[in-house]
Order: C-alpha cells, then sequence, then structure tokens
C-alpha cells in the first residue's frame, strides 16, 4: 500500500497528515478547525441531560487560552493537545499544564484520544482507491458548567 | 450532544463515545481560513481501555486541577460527501489518551 495526498473529503474525515506531505502542527490546525466546524453543526452543542427540550442550556464558555495552531500567527485558538508529540519549542504539550478540556468554569467527567493509522479513500466519481495515513483528535465533556448567560447547567459536549 | 452517545466510567478510565451518520461539512484543507463547506456525515466509535496509569495535575496560572488515567484508545471512523468517501482500517495504534475528572474556572479551588 502508498500513501496518496488526500482529497478534500479525507482531510476532513480523517482530520490527516500524510507522511511527507502534512505536519503533525498541520493536522492540528485540521483538528481545531473541526472543532469549530462542530460548533456550527450542532456537533458540540450543549444538550441537557435532564431538562425538556424548550430549556436547553446555554453556551458554555472557551477556554481563555489556546494554542497558536497557525505559529507564528497569533492567532489563538481555544484549545490545547496534552500529550501530543509536538516539537517543544514552540509547543509545549506536558500533560500536568495542558487542559483536555475545552470549555472553562467547568466540574465534570473528560475523556481525550489521538489515534492514528491507515485508511482507505474512495473517490465516489472514479471508483479510484488510495490508502491513506490519518489521525484523529476526538474528546468528551460531561458534567455542570457556567454558560455564558451566567447560569449553572450539566450537558454532555463532543469534540471532533 | 445526546448525552447517550458517551459511556464512561471515569474511576477505570473505560469509556465509549460514538456517533452515527453525524452531518458534518467538509471545509477542504481545513477551516481556519474559511470556505464554504460541502455536507457530508460521519460515523465514529472510540473506545478507551482500563488503566490504573493515575496522574493528578494542578495548574493554577490557568486554573484548571484533575485526576486523570492515562490510557489507551481505538477510533473506527467514516465518513462521506456526494463524491467522496473515507474509512478506517482496523487496529490502529493509540497515540496519547487520558480519562478522569476535572475542575476549572469558577469551580478552581
Amino acid at each position: 500500500m502508498k500513501s496518496h495526498r488526500l482529497s478534500p473529503a479525507a482531510q476532513l474525515f480523517a482530520q490527516p497528515h500524510v507522511h511527507g506531505a502534512l505536519t503533525r502542527r498541520q493536522f492540528l490546525q485540521a483538528g481545531a478547525a473541526l472543532a469549530t466546524l462542530g460548533a456550527g453543526t450542532g456537533l458540540i452543542a450543549p444538550q441537557s441531560a435532564l431538562a425538556a427540550p424548550a430549556l436547553l442550556p446555554a453556551a458554555p464558555r472557551p477556554i481563555p487560552y489556546g494554542t497558536q495552531f497557525l505559529y507564528p500567527d497569533p492567532t489563538i485558538f481555544h484549545v490545547q493537545a496534552p500529550g501530543y508529540p509536538l516539537p517543544n519549542p514552540p509547543f509545549d504539550t506536558n500533560p500536568a499544564i495542558n487542559n483536555p478540556a475545552t470549555i472553562t468554569d467547568f466540574n465534570g467527567v473528560v475523556g481525550l484520544g489521538y489515534v492514528g493509522g491507515q485508511g482507505t479513500h474512495i473517490d465516489l466519481t472514479t471508483h479510484q482507491t488510495s490508502s491513506v495515513y490519518w489521525e484523529v483528535d476526538m474528546r468528551f465533556m460531561i458534567g455542570d458548567y457556567i454558560a455564558v448567560d451566567g447560569r449553572q447547567y450539566h450537558a454532555t459536549f463532543g469534540f471532533v | 450532544m445526546n448525552p447517550n452517545h458517551v459511556i464512561v466510567n471515569p474511576a477505570t478510565g473505560r469509556a465509549t463515545y460514538h456517533a452515527a451518520d453525524l452531518p458534518m461539512g467538509d471545509y477542504g484543507a481545513n477551516a481556519f481560513t474559511g470556505g464554504t463547506p460541502v455536507p457530508g456525515i460521519v460515523s465514529f466509535v472510540v473506545d478507551w481501555s482500563p488503566s490504573q496509569n493515575r496522574h493528578t495535575y494542578r495548574y493554577a496560572p490557568n486554573r484548571w486541577e484533575g485526576t486523570f488515567l492515562q490510557t489507551n484508545v481505538t477510533c473506527n471512523w467514516s465518513g462521506a460527501t456526494a463524491t467522496s468517501a473515507f474509512t478506517t482500517n482496523t487496529n490502529n495504534p493509540s497515540i496519547f489518551a487520558e480519562v478522569g475528572y476535572e475542575r476549572s474556572g469558577v469551580f478552581f479551588q
């Protein structure tokens, strides 16, 4: 099998870095982009585990710090990468100082996992298949949080 | 998201996070620079294994603290747009994973 540069769709779905084509930093740029995307599609929009649909909770606040995924561009993206093997400097991914949650004023359970491997991309127009390397950054947060409206809620959040 | 999509036991590190046919737009290379997404769907199952590798963190400058189990994780993932599809192979290696409790911001003591 050999690796190919990914189509835009495969880049989205796998958040990949292809050996020799994308760096690990570029992979994390894609991961953060998907977090933003998730907010737009409702993926990480909060839903209450207890409240009736008419009482859906308000949005959480993002962590007030983050990572310069476009370094040296000074833009801060409100997500950190604890434990991910990145060059230090400019990135310090020590789990002891990097928060796996992407929201603040939060009290609850967090899960984070980075996985990588081989996958199969299919061009549905030409029916050509190719083997590609992919990585994902998957997270969840379940618990109480103080929302942008200043009130406390309980919800489950996903990060893709 | 639907709370039924996550099952977790933070005392052991065991967890599952899944979704099926979740609508998600395709921004191409990435969404940082904007653009118009192509409609798509994704499905995934992420499994964290039990662990006893416990770590307690407290980082006052950013006002968060927690206790986490560093563990291993697997992920099966697929997705498609109208013109493209992707599926992960099995037995993909874990790079880093952790599951635990944390408090931040106003809950930080």
